[in-house]
């Protein structure tokens, strides 16, 4: 197709249509958008002030509102945005101050459950059977001189005094016939204390 | 009057020092890139409101924001900032639209400009070729305008971006102090000139198709 310069040709109303809607799309440019600028600030200055208001942001230089700006600045990145502080490890005697310190220190089911299985039977069977076998005897010393390596009771020292001996206190008749001796001589103190020393003795001793 | 590549590294780094929470590169970038903004968007004559073209750079602003730690792939970063903005305001336009139910005049070329013309032609290779070529020729002729438009003489340039802004032919002459057939004159010329180069466009590409 050969167009000749010299004879323009008829300004057909597809192709205004066309260089208007390549006019608009060409305003997304910045730099065609300098030259409307350019073109339109070299008109004069009184007929700037004439122009629509589409134009009129051509020949200004426009500037956001204070307002606006200041929304902008108040808007923060991602990465600043407020956190949670990292929580530091409470020491143990801060968690016993604290007013909920059984729900950190107590253990949780999984453990608690099964663990107070164990101690019931620790307490409730173990303990019971095995404790009786685990009674040390108890020895006395002669002449009323306590060996402070051995255990003594108590009762038995006052039993030395009493004037009975260790050997009658083997036997449980004799020691309650030296007993009863002394309650006939008087001396309640001394045959209750002998008394409740052969209770513990022979708990359940029947002649 | 922007230096691009001293403003776009200037731009780049603001932003860097932004998104570390640097405060005054906020208040830098926010004097720098939102005037900028607000001046493009209303150049672009999309919104027809201040109000609305400050919001829509609030808009950007807020997406800048949210897109801080990530890397900016466009070589630009002003060209980066541009295509949030123009996404933004061609959303805000189309929400508007459907909002009023009444389309602006002459707004047409956002619905076009954003358009992912292969998105209905998915499932033919044809129709996807047949859509490239169209965006090819339609970028090409877009670019063709524009270097036709800046070779033009200053006063044929000054008629035609009065007549495609919308004034009438007395309104042409009397802003440009011309009479009215010396504004026609202009007027024709430079049509003429835009015509040739863009059928020479269109000429050539149609070439460049069949090699």
């Amino acid at each position: 197709m050969t167009i000749d310069n010299q004879q323009p040709l008829e300004d057909d109303d597809a192709f205004g249509q066309e260089l208007a809607k390549l006019y608009r799309t060409a305003l997304l440019d910045e730099q065609f958008q300098q030259q409307v600028r350019q073109d339109l600030q070299a008109l004069p200055t009184n007929v700037q002030a004439d122009l629509l208001p589409a134009e009129q942001v051509f020949v200004q230089e426009e500037t956001l509102s204070a307002a606006a700006k200041a929304r902008m600045l108040d808007m923060v990145p991602p990465c600043r945005q407020p956190q949670a502080a990292p929580v530091k490890p409470q020491s143990w005697w801060r968690k016993l101050l604290a007013a909920d310190w059984a729900s950190s220190l107590l253990p949780g089911p999984a453990f608690s459950i099964p663990a107070a299985l164990m101690a019931g039977v620790l307490f409730g069977v173990l303990l019971p059977t095995l404790l009786p076998s685990l009674q040390q005897p108890e020895y006395v010393t002669r002449g009323g001189q306590v060996d402070k390596g051995i255990v003594t009771h108590p009762d038995t020292q006052a039993g030395e005094q009493n004037g009975i001996t260790d050997e009658v206190r083997q036997n449980p008749q004799q020691w309650l016939a030296a007993i009863a001796e002394l309650l006939r001589q008087g001396k309640v103190a001394q045959a209750r204390a002998e008394l409740q020393a052969f209770e513990l003795q022979y708990p359940n001793y029947r002649p | 009057m922007y230096n691009d590549t001293v403003v776009d590294a200037q731009y780049r780094q603001l932003y860097e020092r932004f998104c570390q929470g640097d405060h005054r590169a906020s208040i830098e970038l926010v004097n720098l890139l939102g005037d900028r903004l607000l001046r493009y968007i209303r150049r672009s004559c999309i919104y027809d409101s201040y109000e609305a073209a400050e919001d829509c750079v609030q808009n950007t602003w807020a997406k800048l924001v949210q897109y801080c730690g990530k890397p900016v792939q466009d070589s630009s970063f002003w060209g980066f900032a541009c295509a949030i903005a123009k996404h933004q305001a061609i959303d805000d336009y189309r929400a508007n639209t459907r909002q009023k139910r009444n389309p602006g005049e002459g707004m047409g070329h956002l619905e076009d400009d954003d358009q992912p013309a292969l998105a209905d032609h998915d499932a033919d290779p044809a129709k996807q070729f047949e859509a490239l070529e169209d965006e090819r020729e339609s970028q090409g002729r877009l670019q063709s305008f524009k270097q036709a438009v800046a070779g033009l003489p200053e006063r044929q340039r000054q008629a035609l971006t009065l007549q495609l802004a919308g004034y009438s032919l007395k309104a042409i002459a009397q802003h440009m102090q011309e009479k009215d057939e010396t504004v026609k004159s202009h007027l024709r010329y430079a049509k003429n000139k835009l015509k040739r180069v863009l059928v020479e466009a269109s000429q050539g590409l149609d070439r460049v198709v069949e090699a």
